[in-house]
């Protein structure tokens, strides 16, 4: 399974690869610093899923995800987003966006678990 | 232009304060050696440097900042920069551990099947030969393998520590998040204050700040000296 984690923070992209591995989902784990970055790495890849931070500069998690959404490739690729934004008309921003599910930082990693879980279908 | 009227020129020009620019001149004077294009144009930016310090001198009225230490964005993102470089090393460090972790672990699963066909070997010599030697090396026997399962589960304690560790070090990304909102605010401030105070500030007149400021211990000590060097210039009849 390829996953793409993006965060501004490369504190954040370790922890979340470290957490991945643990939780049985390191096959293969890209990164990107932001939304900008990102849409280059996809150009050259396939992934199964991606896990984006919100506030990032160059291009923020909102507006990658309005651009991943708006191309047809991506349309059954699952994405979480993880970042501090807490406030309800936030997530349901981010929700409307196109991302399938929503952590707040800071996580467990059964948490993330869990979210990776339910977006492939793999939890009721 | 006569010159008298050169002289009084010469002599206006020398009452200014030049000293930084007068410096570099002298520099000038000083080297017999042909100056490049390059170099006249590093001096000439020198003294470009020392007349806009001036002119900042003088629309701070004397208020002067320690280099750096004002540019308070600079310095919150500089020490966002360096908790993440800091947490990224002691991640690192984490990650040593479990890798050592890893190499333990591999080690007792190495040899643990070694010791239990011994101590299934020891159970046939215990039930064969019930001596008191044999059954003694027997429970001896027990206790090593009581002793790698310790350190088996110490191992299984530690990795879930230096997991916990590794989670916790999220704070530092949410940390450096309320930094940045409190570097937006200061930057709407300074945007605020430049549109709305600035000018009217800047329009009246103001003496310079002080640069410095006596506590009150001090006054008594201060008010002497101030006695003490006007009493010795009278008697040289400097005034």
């Amino acid at each position: 399974m390829k996953i793409i984690t993006i965060d501004d923070s490369s504190t954040m992209r370790r922890i979340i690869k470290n957490t991945l591995k643990r939780i049985g989902y390191g096959d293969e784990i890209l990164e990107a610093g932001d939304g900008k970055e990102a849409l280059e790495v996809l150009e050259n890849n396939d992934v199964d899923l991606i896990i984006t931070d919100w506030n990032m500069p160059v291009m923020d998690g909102l507006a990658f995800v309005k651009k991943i959404r708006s191309d047809s490739k991506y349309d059954d690729t699952p994405i979480i987003m993880v970042t501090t934004e807490a406030a309800k008309e936030d997530i349901i921003t981010a929700l409307k966006a196109g991302v399938n599910n929503y952590i707040v930082k800071p996580f467990t990693p059964d948490v993330l678990k869990e979210k990776i879980e339910t977006v492939l279908g793999k939890k009721d | 232009m006569s010159q008298n009227e050169i002289d009084d020129l010469i002599a206006e020009f020398n009452k200014t304060d030049k000293n930084g620019v007068d410096k570099v001149i002298e520099e000038f004077a000083e080297t017999d050696e042909p100056i490049s294009e390059k170099q006249q144009d590093e001096k000439l930016d020198e003294a470009k440097d020392i007349l806009d310090e001036d002119l900042a001198q003088e629309k701070l009225q004397g208020v002067r900042f320690e280099e750096k230490e004002h540019k308070v964005i600079d310095k919150l993102d500089e020490i966002n920069k360096e908790s993440e470089d800091k947490v990224n090393k002691l991640f690192e460090k984490l990650e040593t551990i479990n890798e050592e972790l890893d190499k333990t672990e591999e080690f007792i699963k190495s040899i643990k099947p070694y010791l239990e066909k011994h101590k299934e070997f020891m159970e046939f010599f215990v039930e064969h030969f019930p001596k008191t030697v044999v059954k003694n090396n027997y429970e001896y026997f027990k206790s090593i393998i009581k002793i790698v399962d310790d350190i088996e589960n110490s191992v299984s304690v530690i990795r879930d520590n230096t997991f916990d560790a590794m989670d916790i070090l999220q704070f530092q990304d949410i940390t450096r998040q309320k930094i940045e909102r409190v570097m937006s605010v200061i930057r709407a401030l300074h945007e605020y204050l430049n549109n709305w105070f600035s000018s009217s500030y800047d329009s009246i007149p103001r003496a310079r700040v002080a640069h410095t400021i006596i506590d009150e211990e001090e006054k008594e000590k201060v008010d002497q000296e101030v006695e003490d060097i006007i009493k010795q210039m009278q008697e040289k009849g400097e005034i």
